[in-house]
């Protein structure tokens, strides 16, 4: 019998076979000063789909307000939002915030886990559509009560995330949501049957809240006790959420990552009109969206929001952004989870009494 | 290209050279007791590629192995909630001379760090002194995962 020792060496070895630099370093320009080595499994640094995807979350509450067509034009010169001309390159090789993470061990992103509080009690699609459907059968049953046809608000589960939260969609639509994602003329045939005034006083009342039109009962139907579409708890959740927010903009990771990325824009050039640098990706995208197209939703991007878009997207990813920063939320709101799982459950239970609720409403118009 | 900087860029090739022959049983060993056979490997290989990448930089902090192994753990961590992977008893998928299938279930048993320290030390030889700094942990904390750990693996292998 070998010794220990051996055993373990021969046994590693074969479960895992020495790494050779033939399988690492593509041979051919190793040795050259004016070249990068190739690399036959450049998996590091291309950014996962699930990481491109939840990068922009920060704004997506912003995007979700905007109605803009596309441009062609993939780049300007110049930002009417720089003060100087913005650069078509990140800063140099020597800033490798890769390094100064893993020495700082840094927390880890990954994909499958919520990144903000809110998404503990995020409701998916599928909820959102019965959820939908139910309010809109139960109203349909009380004008129908009354003598109306009523045709309902169409249901929006807004573009596609992915499609929103890549560079590709950037180039095209800036921090924008395209006109495309919503159906003007479903809205446009609910809105028009509100021109007659009867139905319109049947639907929603009288301004008598007690007594109120179809949708005041509608909201009282599914949504007991109070008829609000928010669980009973909800200021209970937001106090704690509104905690949550405090000690994030404390923590040393958080704080460091942003200033990261603050310094690569302002190596590119961007600064608010005060001449100040941003502070983080959310504030750059909200100071266009209020200035560049304040009041005129239906324009589209401009060149100059096209560039700062991707500007601002490479400079998340020249900084490990995603990485640091959601990696990061991660930890709290895990802490989050753990502090609040009675007030979490409780409001989960509540969606699913809402759904049930909902399917019965949906079942009931089927079914008279 | 000027032909003069070329004797420099060899340097450094050396350097990698005899940095890689060194570090990467060690970056291995420690990877796969921590992640498994598969993972293990491809975050060694991941951790190898960074330093070649940023070679000028890495070889010069003064634990290049330890700062590679985080490197390999961190691109490892992410890749774990894509892919099963860990080091388990039931990997009985290899049957290239030298593995042992009593030895892997004795190794499963261990802690993650107790199963990293005896790999590192009793295995391939590595100081204590060496792994602390490479695990970012205190040498006592490696005495004391070293002696419980291959106390387990000798009532469970024999030596």
């Amino acid at each position: 019998m070998n010794a220990l020792d051996e055993r373990i060496r021969h046994h590693i070895d074969a479960l895992a076979a020495p790494v050779t630099l033939d399988e690492i370093i593509d041979p051919s320009p190793v040795f050259r000063l004016d070249q990068q080595p190739g690399r036959r499994r450049p998996t590091r640094f291309v950014m996962s789909a699930a990481a491109v995807v939840i990068a922009m979350v920060g704004v997506g509450g912003i995007v979700a307000i905007r109605v803009a067509q596309p441009v062609t034009e993939s780049r300007s010169d110049q930002t009417s939002v720089t003060e100087v001309s913005a650069a078509d390159t990140v800063p140099g090789p020597e800033s490798t915030p890769m390094i100064e993470a893993v020495e700082a061990d840094v927390p880890v992103y990954t994909a499958d886990a919520a990144i903000q509080p809110q998404e503990l009690i995020e409701t998916d699609t599928d909820w959102n559509r019965i959820e939908h459907d139910g309010f809109e059968a139960a109203i349909a049953s009380c004008m129908d009560a009354a003598g109306f046809s009523y045709v309902s608000r169409p249901f929006e589960s807004g573009p596609s995330i992915p499609a929103v939260r890549d560079e590709s969609y950037r180039r095209t639509y800036g921090y924008s949501v395209p006109a495309s994602a919503f159906d003007a003329d479903a809205w446009a045939r609910f809105e028009a049957q509100l021109d007659d005034p009867r139905f319109k006083t049947t639907f929603m009342g009288d301004g008598d809240e007690q007594a109120g039109g179809c949708q005041i009962q509608a909201l009282h139907q599914l949504y007991p006790p109070n008829g609000w579409r928010v669980p009973p708890n909800n200021d209970q959740f937001l106090d704690a959420l509104n905690d949550w927010y405090t000690s994030m903009q404390d923590d040393p990771f958080l704080v460091a990552a942003q200033q990261d990325w603050s310094n690569c824009m302002t190596d590119l050039g961007y600064r608010d009109t005060n001449g100040d640098p941003y502070p983080a990706p959310d504030a750059l995208a909200m100071h266009i969206l209020q200035t560049e197209h304040a009041g005129q939703n239906e324009e589209p991007p401009t060149p100059s929001e096209i560039a700062a878009a991707v500007d601002d997207w490479t400079c998340q990813r020249h900084v490990d952004f995603v990485n640091r920063w959601y990696g990061r939320q991660q930890e709290l709101t895990a802490d989050f989870a753990s502090a609040n799982s009675d007030l979490i459950s409780s409001i989960l239970a509540w969606q699913a009494a809402v759904a049930d609720r909902a399917q019965a409403a949906t079942a009931n118009l089927d079914n008279p | 290209m000027d032909v003069s900087i070329e004797p420099v860029t060899e340097v450094v090739e050396d350097e990698f050279s005899s940095w890689f022959a060194l570090a990467e049983p060690r970056l291995r060993a420690a990877l796969v007791a921590e992640f498994g056979a598969d993972l293990g490997r491809d975050a060694t290989a991941e951790a190898v590629a960074y330093v070649w990448e940023h070679r000028d930089r890495v070889l010069g902090l003064a634990n290049a192995t330890g700062y590679a192994f985080r490197v390999g753990q961190r691109w490892a961590r992410r890749q774990r909630s894509r892919r099963r992977a860990g080091f388990t008893a039931d990997d009985t998928t290899h049957s290239s001379p030298g593995f042992e299938p009593a030895l892997q279930r004795a190794l499963a048993g261990l802690s993650t760090r107790q199963r990293q320290v005896v790999v590192l030390c009793v295995g391939y030889g590595v100081t204590h002194a060496e792994a602390a700094q490479m695990l970012g942990i205190s040498r006592s904390s490696v005495q004391n995962h070293a002696e419980r750990g291959l106390r387990h693996l000798q009532n469970e292998v024999g030596t």
